[in-house]
């Protein structure tokens, strides 16, 4: 029953990725993109991993995605898919053969490892209770991992700040306003 | 569940090229930093897979998680700041058209 | 030996002049500069008189010298050695040494080399560069004497390369007119073929030796040759003497010689008559015993100096040159001397370099004279009939010439006549030589006569309103004359023994030739020079000599007192012969074929084919590759992120799947 709703939400994952990159307006890409991550947080709880499907959601589904969209609503969606469906949304040309032919490679070579690959046997009862723990992760991340969770943090304050300058709204007359061509930007 | 470790990995090959393909193809800006967003979580599919392998019933193995979380930290942050450079990139030349975005050529 | 400080100042003085005298001459140039005078004369008037008082304290010195060795009996005069190289427990050191022979050659050089200076006061007046000769003149005798002084080999060679140095200046003195600066480098060049052979004939003898003091060296030949370095010791005399056929201008590197008249008269006669020439001659007697050593290299040097006596007699007598006759007339002569060191006569050899001296450049300074006075004609078939001209030039003239040709009792007649006695006298293969010497006696007095029968008699065949000859002022001709005084009685210097007079020369300078003379004599079984053959055979070759020069001077004469007339028919009923003797019999001709147009050839190949095409075109081909490649590289850099991306990611998906293959 498990493996009968991982197949179909992986299926659902792929769908809604091929929609993520296929789809005209962004918003709709946007969407398709809640789609995958809510497919995969899914499979991570199928999976005995309840911490990290529920990190998922509240993080990449819950704040990333959000953030995305105010970025999309904000730019104005109404121009954006109107500059959009005046000009195709791929590219053409030699460039895009060669992308697309890196990424069929790269697909193809991976499920070319996986398939002949030989893996060792699988624990079946390891997931069954899950993998995962609020204390087990704590002790990890809080002894063993420490520096790279400080690490973290001092990452998470710089990216604040930058957001912060990069998308601050320029005064005229101030030291770095900015001309049409971009002159003298912040940071 | 007790689907195997390869169909996992093939399903996280799978988004990762989708995310590869996307970002090289794409001329929206925004668009392509979702693909990123769709290779890291492949990426976060792997590790999960590969800890959910190593795994047995009293030992469980949580490197793959702990891995997951940083990855997820440093997307945020990651996305944050390209969001950022979006807005201000559109401020000054009112696109997101990567084409048209080519002030650093020789 | 007598110890004698003051003997440095013989080579420094004349030294010290030519940089006064260079002074002298940058002065006259910035004077000049600012717009004063625009002759160079008047301002640069006192560089000849440094150097004349130069070249004239040293002659006094060598006379100062010479009576020393003369009162006091000494074999020589040192002054105290200064260590040159000191390396490795082999050293070198140069010290000023005064013996019999280098007193003679001193006198020589200082003496005619003081004549010389005083006419070239006169002859070079008005020349921009006045002062400047003068400071050559100097510096040429001052490493001359260093050359003649030297105690040790590598001393004799920076004398040696000193002189060639002149040399080259003074041939190209007037290089703005182009043909000279060709002559200088050709002079330089051939010189340094024969210095070549002597650097190698050096550094073999001071591998043998453990010296290379040339006092030592002459002491301890007999001592290698018994050790069995013979072999050795004849390759290295065969280098030397190679050495002395550059500078000594012997077949096959007398070339430059003719060439070298390109220079101003003077140079002519100080250079390549008097001194400079007579190097080889020297350097040969001075290691009489390492060249005494080998009989058959000495037969060979004997048959050098024939052949080029001949040949270049036979040159000498169909030039229209009038220097150029002389050139080849002292090549002819210098061969005369080699064929006397050839037959061991080494003092009949100085002594013919002696009274060489004196008419050699006795005609140099009247053809000097006769060129000055026709306004720089220097072609005999446009002169004729100048004694009435110049009345003390053409006697003198004449006199020299006299002397060349051996007519009796000149001094040429004595020395030339006493090398022919002792080529005769050696006899077996040296008949060959005599033979030869007898001839080139004819030729020379031919070409002497005509000469003068060109140049003073017969009809004016210039134009007498272009040119106006006229005689020299006395600057030039007061030398002239004391020239001829010693070109007529310089054969006291040497009387023949069957006149029962002593000879001056042969009893002088023969501690310095005694251990040749009994080397020569153990290794060949001949008798030593001067007591071989009978009075009679010695009078009836005088007689013969003095015969054939008289002949032969009259046939010369007469053929051309009255024109140019004999030498056309010359050319008209002998026309091969006519162009090889002018052609110095193709030697010119065969270096300009066989060496000069392959160097030439080689030197543009290498110039265009490998200097520019190859590696200019590897080097300049290198940055085009780099800048070729940079603008391809560049296009990469298209500001287009997606691009970017693609080539990192497609790179890394290459890498990946390579290591997925490989590993």
């Amino acid at each position: 029953m498990a493996n009968l709703l991982f197949y179909l939400l992986s299926a659902a994952a792929v769908l809604s990725a091929i929609g993520v990159i296929a789809a005209r307006s962004p918003v709709a890409s946007v969407v398709s993109l809640l789609g995958t991550f809510f497919s995969l947080a899914v499979i991570y709880l199928l999976a005995g991993f309840q911490f990290m499907a529920a990190v998922q959601v509240l993080v990449y589904a819950g704040a990333i995605m959000v953030l995305f969209l105010f970025v999309v609503m904000l730019l104005g969606e109404g121009e954006l898919a109107a500059a959009v469906e005046s000009e195709p949304i791929f590219r053409r040309g030699r460039g895009a053969l060669l992308a697309t032919a890196v990424a069929l490679a790269l697909m193809g070579v991976g499920l070319f490892a996986v398939a002949t690959a030989e893996l060792a046997p699988l624990d079946p009862e390891a997931g069954r209770r899950g993998i995962d723990s609020a204390l087990g992760l704590a002790e990890w991340m809080f002894v063993r991992y420490s520096l790279p969770f400080e690490a973290a943090s001092l990452l998470l304050l710089a990216t604040a700040v930058g957001v912060l300058v990069l998308a601050k709204r320029q005064r005229p007359g101030l030291p770095g306003a900015t001309s049409r061509t971009g002159e003298g930007g912040a940071a | 569940m007790t689907v195997p470790t390869e169909h996992l990995l093939a399903l996280a090959g799978v988004l990762f090229s989708l995310g590869v393909a996307g970002f090289f193809l794409r001329r929206n800006l925004i668009v392509v930093l979702m693909s990123i967003e769709l290779m890291l979580n492949a990426a976060n599919l792997t590790f999960l897979a590969a800890s959910r392998h190593h795994s047995r019933v009293g030992a469980a193995d949580l490197q793959g998680p702990v891995f997951g979380i940083f990855v997820i930290a440093v997307a945020a942050a990651e996305a944050a700041v390209g969001l950022a450079l979006v807005i201000a990139l559109y401020r000054r030349k009112q696109t997101v058209s990567l084409d048209r975005v080519d002030e650093l050529r020789d | 030996m007598h110890e004698a400080t003051w003997l440095v100042w013989i080579p420094l003085l004349p030294l010290l002049g030519a940089a006064a005298a260079g002074a002298v001459h940058f002065l006259a140039l910035r004077s000049r500069a600012r717009g004063a005078d625009a002759t160079g004369g008047a301002s640069g008037a006192g560089g000849a008189w440094i150097a004349i008082a130069a070249i004239g304290a040293s002659f006094l010195l060598g006379l100062r010298g010479f009576l020393a060795l003369r009162g006091e009996h000494a074999e020589a005069l040192r002054s105290p050695t200064w260590d040159w190289i000191d390396v490795g427990g082999w050293s070198v050191g140069v010290s000023v040494v005064l013996d019999r022979l280098s007193s003679v050659m001193t006198l020589v050089v200082t003496g005619v080399g003081l004549l010389i200076h005083v006419y070239a006061a006169g002859y070079m007046k008005g020349d921009p560069g006045y002062a400047k000769f003068f400071a050559f003149l100097n510096l040429f005798v001052a490493m001359m004497l260093l050359l003649v002084l030297s105690s040790s080999l590598p001393g004799l060679f920076v004398g040696w390369e000193g002189v060639g140095l002149c040399s080259y200046l003074l041939i190209g003195f007037w290089y703005a007119k182009g043909w000279p600066a060709e002559a200088a480098q050709k002079a330089f060049v051939v010189n340094r073929v024969g210095d070549a052979a002597f650097l190698l004939g050096m550094f073999l003898l001071a591998g043998l030796f453990d010296t290379l003091d040339l006092s030592s060296l002459n002491a301890a030949v007999e001592g290698a040759v018994r050790d069995g370095h013979g072999p050795q010791l004849a390759l290295a005399a065969f280098l030397l003497f190679g050495g002395a056929c550059g500078k000594s201008a012997q077949i096959p590197l007398f070339v430059w010689l003719p060439d070298a008249m390109a220079g101003p008269t003077p140079v002519s006669a100080l250079i390549h008559a008097a001194t400079m020439v007579t190097s080889g001659i020297y350097l040969v007697v001075r290691l009489n015993p390492l060249f005494a050593a080998s009989p058959e290299l000495l037969f060979f040097i004997g048959l050098v100096g024939a052949l080029t006596a001949l040949v270049a007699g036979t040159t000498a007598l169909v030039q229209r040159d009038l220097k150029k006759i002389l050139a080849y007339s002292t090549v002819s002569q210098l061969g005369y001397m080699f064929l006397a060191l050839g037959a061991g006569a080494w003092a009949s050899a100085i002594f013919h370099l002696v009274t060489h001296a004196f008419f050699k450049a006795l005609l140099f300074l009247g053809a000097g004279s006769v060129i000055h006075g026709m306004r720089d004609e220097q072609d005999v078939h446009r002169m004729g009939g100048l004694r009435r001209h110049m009345p003390r030039t053409f006697w003198t003239f004449t006199l020299g010439a006299a002397a060349l040709s051996g007519i009796v009792p000149l001094s040429g007649f004595f020395s030339k006549d006493e090398i022919l006695f002792h080529a005769f006298e050696r006899g077996g293969a040296y008949y060959l030589l005599w033979a030869v010497g007898i001839a080139t006696a004819a030729v020379t007095a031919l070409y002497a006569w005509r000469m003068v029968g060109l140049v003073f008699f017969g009809a004016e065949r210039f134009d007498a309103r272009e040119v106006h000859p006229h005689e020299s002022p006395p600057l030039m001709t007061v030398p002239l004359v004391i020239l001829a005084l010693l070109a007529t009685g310089g054969g006291l210097l040497g009387l023949p023994e069957v006149l029962h007079a002593p000879h001056l020369l042969h009893d002088w300078l023969h501690p310095v030739v005694e251990r040749g003379d009994a080397i020569l004599a153990a290794a060949t079984g001949a008798v030593p020079v001067a007591s071989g053959a009978s009075a009679a055979t010695e009078w009836l070759l005088l007689v013969l000599g003095a015969g054939i020069a008289f002949a032969f001077a009259h046939r010369g004469f007469h053929a051309h007192r009255q024109g140019t007339a004999s030498d056309e028919r010359f050319a008209a009923r002998r026309p091969q012969a006519a162009r090889l003797f002018g052609d110095a019999w193709g030697v010119d001709r065969g270096y300009a074929k066989w060496i000069v147009q392959p160097v030439k050839i080689g030197a543009f190949l290498v110039a265009v084919v490998v200097d520019q095409f190859a590696i200019d075109g590897l080097v300049n081909g290198a940055g085009n590759l780099a800048r070729s490649l940079g603008q391809r590289v560049r296009r990469m850099a298209d500001g287009s992120i997606a691009s970017y991306g693609l080539w990192m990611g497609g790179v890394t998906a290459a890498l990946a799947l390579a290591w997925i293959w490989i590993g």
